[in-house]
Protein backbone atom coordinates (compact mmCIF):
# COMPACT_ATOMS: atom_id res chain seq x y z
CA UNK A 1 0.00 0.00 0.00
CA UNK A 2 2.29 2.57 -1.12
CA UNK A 3 0.06 5.60 -0.28
CA UNK A 4 3.13 7.63 0.36
CA UNK A 5 6.76 8.15 -1.37
CA UNK A 6 9.16 6.12 0.04
CA UNK A 7 11.76 8.69 -0.77
CA UNK A 8 14.31 9.53 2.35
CA UNK A 9 13.61 12.57 4.01
CA UNK A 10 15.10 14.47 6.93
CA UNK A 11 12.37 16.47 7.79
CA UNK A 12 8.92 15.57 9.04
CA UNK A 13 5.44 17.52 8.17
CA UNK A 14 2.24 17.13 10.10
CA UNK A 15 0.58 14.25 7.65
CA UNK A 16 -3.08 16.33 8.24
CA UNK A 17 -1.92 19.42 6.87
CA UNK A 18 -1.78 20.57 3.33
CA UNK A 19 -0.49 23.81 1.73
CA UNK A 20 -2.45 25.69 -0.54
CA UNK A 21 -3.28 24.98 -4.04
CA UNK A 22 -0.72 26.91 -6.61
CA UNK A 23 -3.03 26.23 -9.77
CA UNK A 24 -6.22 28.41 -10.09
CA UNK A 25 -8.97 25.63 -10.18
CA UNK A 26 -11.42 28.15 -9.49
CA UNK A 27 -10.67 29.77 -12.93
CA UNK A 28 -10.36 26.31 -15.75
CA UNK A 29 -12.43 25.11 -18.35
CA UNK A 30 -15.09 22.26 -16.93
CA UNK A 31 -16.94 22.34 -20.08
CA UNK A 32 -14.77 19.85 -20.74
CA UNK A 33 -15.99 17.57 -18.19
CA UNK A 34 -19.71 18.76 -18.07
CA UNK A 35 -20.43 18.99 -21.67
CA UNK A 36 -19.75 15.04 -22.12
CA UNK A 37 -20.22 13.36 -18.61
CA UNK A 38 -24.21 13.92 -18.14
CA UNK A 39 -27.11 12.19 -16.25
CA UNK A 40 -28.75 10.21 -15.86
CA UNK A 41 -27.09 7.37 -16.50
CA UNK A 42 -23.02 9.09 -16.36
CA UNK A 43 -21.35 6.63 -18.98
CA UNK A 44 -18.50 5.30 -17.27
CA UNK A 45 -16.27 5.43 -20.21
CA UNK A 46 -17.80 9.29 -21.28
CA UNK A 47 -16.92 10.18 -17.52
CA UNK A 48 -13.48 9.31 -17.25
CA UNK A 49 -12.21 10.03 -20.60
CA UNK A 50 -13.75 13.40 -19.91
CA UNK A 51 -12.41 13.68 -16.65
CA UNK A 52 -8.73 12.57 -17.74
CA UNK A 53 -8.83 15.03 -21.04
CA UNK A 54 -9.64 18.15 -17.92
CA UNK A 55 -7.37 16.48 -14.88
CA UNK A 56 -4.45 15.08 -16.82
CA UNK A 57 -2.63 18.65 -18.03
CA UNK A 58 -2.21 19.13 -13.79
CA UNK A 59 -1.31 15.30 -12.86
CA UNK A 60 1.64 16.55 -11.20
CA UNK A 61 0.00 18.62 -8.89
CA UNK A 62 -3.14 16.36 -8.09
CA UNK A 63 -0.92 13.41 -7.20
CA UNK A 64 1.07 15.64 -4.82
CA UNK A 65 -0.92 14.52 -1.83
CA UNK A 66 1.20 17.64 0.13
CA UNK A 67 -1.15 19.91 -1.37
CA UNK A 68 -4.78 20.54 -1.67
CA UNK A 69 -5.27 20.36 -4.86
CA UNK A 70 -7.15 17.30 -5.83
CA UNK A 71 -9.86 18.10 -3.17
CA UNK A 72 -10.31 21.77 -5.04
CA UNK A 73 -10.36 20.37 -8.51
CA UNK A 74 -13.08 18.04 -7.17
CA UNK A 75 -14.75 20.65 -5.46
CA UNK A 76 -15.36 22.81 -8.25
CA UNK A 77 -16.40 19.44 -10.45
CA UNK A 78 -19.17 19.07 -8.28
CA UNK A 79 -19.94 22.33 -8.43
CA UNK A 80 -20.10 22.79 -11.78
CA UNK A 81 -21.20 19.49 -12.85
CA UNK A 82 -23.68 18.20 -9.91
CA UNK A 83 -21.89 15.00 -10.09
CA UNK A 84 -23.11 12.17 -7.27
CA UNK A 85 -20.72 11.91 -4.82
CA UNK A 86 -17.44 10.61 -5.49
CA UNK A 87 -18.36 9.60 -9.11
CA UNK A 88 -15.11 9.43 -10.44
CA UNK A 89 -13.23 7.79 -7.90
CA UNK A 90 -15.87 5.03 -7.84
CA UNK A 91 -16.12 4.59 -11.23
CA UNK A 92 -12.25 5.45 -12.86
CA UNK A 93 -10.25 2.56 -12.16
CA UNK A 94 -7.49 1.52 -14.74
CA UNK A 95 -3.76 0.04 -14.35
CA UNK A 96 -1.83 -0.13 -11.12
CA UNK A 97 -0.44 3.62 -10.66
CA UNK A 98 -3.53 5.40 -11.81
CA UNK A 99 -5.61 6.35 -14.83
CA UNK A 100 -2.99 6.66 -17.62
CA UNK A 101 -2.49 10.07 -18.97
CA UNK A 102 -0.10 9.21 -22.15
CA UNK A 103 -2.91 8.52 -24.69
CA UNK A 104 -4.07 12.40 -23.68
CA UNK A 105 -2.66 14.81 -25.45
CA UNK A 106 -1.17 18.26 -23.94
CA UNK A 107 -4.04 21.19 -24.79
CA UNK A 108 -3.71 24.62 -23.90
CA UNK A 109 -7.94 24.91 -23.52
CA UNK A 110 -7.74 23.60 -20.29
CA UNK A 111 -7.52 27.07 -19.36
CA UNK A 112 -9.71 29.41 -20.19
CA UNK B 1 7.61 17.21 -16.68
CA UNK B 2 4.10 16.02 -16.77
CA UNK B 3 3.89 12.95 -15.25
CA UNK B 4 1.64 9.78 -16.93
CA UNK B 5 -0.44 9.07 -14.73
CA UNK B 6 -3.64 10.40 -12.17
CA UNK B 7 -3.05 8.79 -9.20
CA UNK B 8 -5.78 6.97 -7.03
CA UNK B 9 -4.01 8.69 -4.11
CA UNK B 10 -5.83 11.94 -6.40
CA UNK B 11 -8.85 10.06 -7.03
CA UNK B 12 -9.11 9.70 -3.09
CA UNK B 13 -10.14 12.98 -2.82
CA UNK B 14 -13.31 12.47 -4.88
CA UNK B 15 -14.35 9.84 -2.09
CA UNK B 16 -17.06 10.30 0.14
CA UNK B 17 -16.19 8.77 3.57
CA UNK B 18 -19.87 8.06 4.75
CA UNK B 19 -22.43 9.29 2.81
CA UNK B 20 -25.33 7.57 4.86
CA UNK B 21 -27.04 10.13 6.93
CA UNK B 22 -27.14 8.90 10.83
CA UNK B 23 -24.56 6.23 9.96
CA UNK B 24 -21.61 5.64 11.64
CA UNK B 25 -18.41 6.93 9.69
CA UNK B 26 -16.66 3.84 11.15
CA UNK B 27 -19.45 1.47 10.34
CA UNK B 28 -21.24 2.95 7.37
CA UNK B 29 -24.50 0.74 7.32
CA UNK B 30 -27.73 1.64 7.75
CA UNK B 31 -28.39 0.81 11.05
CA UNK B 32 -25.30 -0.64 12.03
CA UNK B 33 -23.95 -0.02 16.06
CA UNK B 34 -21.90 2.82 15.87
CA UNK B 35 -18.89 1.64 17.61
CA UNK B 36 -18.23 -1.51 16.25
CA UNK B 37 -15.25 -1.96 17.81
CA UNK B 38 -14.67 -4.81 20.60
CA UNK B 39 -11.20 -4.33 22.77
CA UNK B 40 -11.84 -7.20 24.68
CA UNK B 41 -10.33 -7.74 28.16
CA UNK B 42 -6.55 -7.25 29.31
CA UNK B 43 -4.54 -6.44 32.29
CA UNK B 44 -2.58 -3.62 31.19
CA UNK B 45 -5.91 -1.93 30.67
CA UNK B 46 -7.05 -2.30 34.50
CA UNK B 47 -9.61 -4.24 32.95
CA UNK B 48 -10.64 -6.31 35.70
CA UNK B 49 -12.72 -9.84 34.74
CA UNK B 50 -15.56 -11.24 36.92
Amino acid sequence: YDEFDGHAATSRALLQTRTTCKEDFANKNYTIITSRCKGPNYPANVCCSAFKDFACPFAEVLNDEKNDCASTMFSYINLYGRYPPGIFANMCKEGKEGLDCTDVTQSASATS
Amino acid sequence: ATRRYISYGALRRNTIPCSRRGASYYNCRRGAQANPYSRGCSAITRCRRS
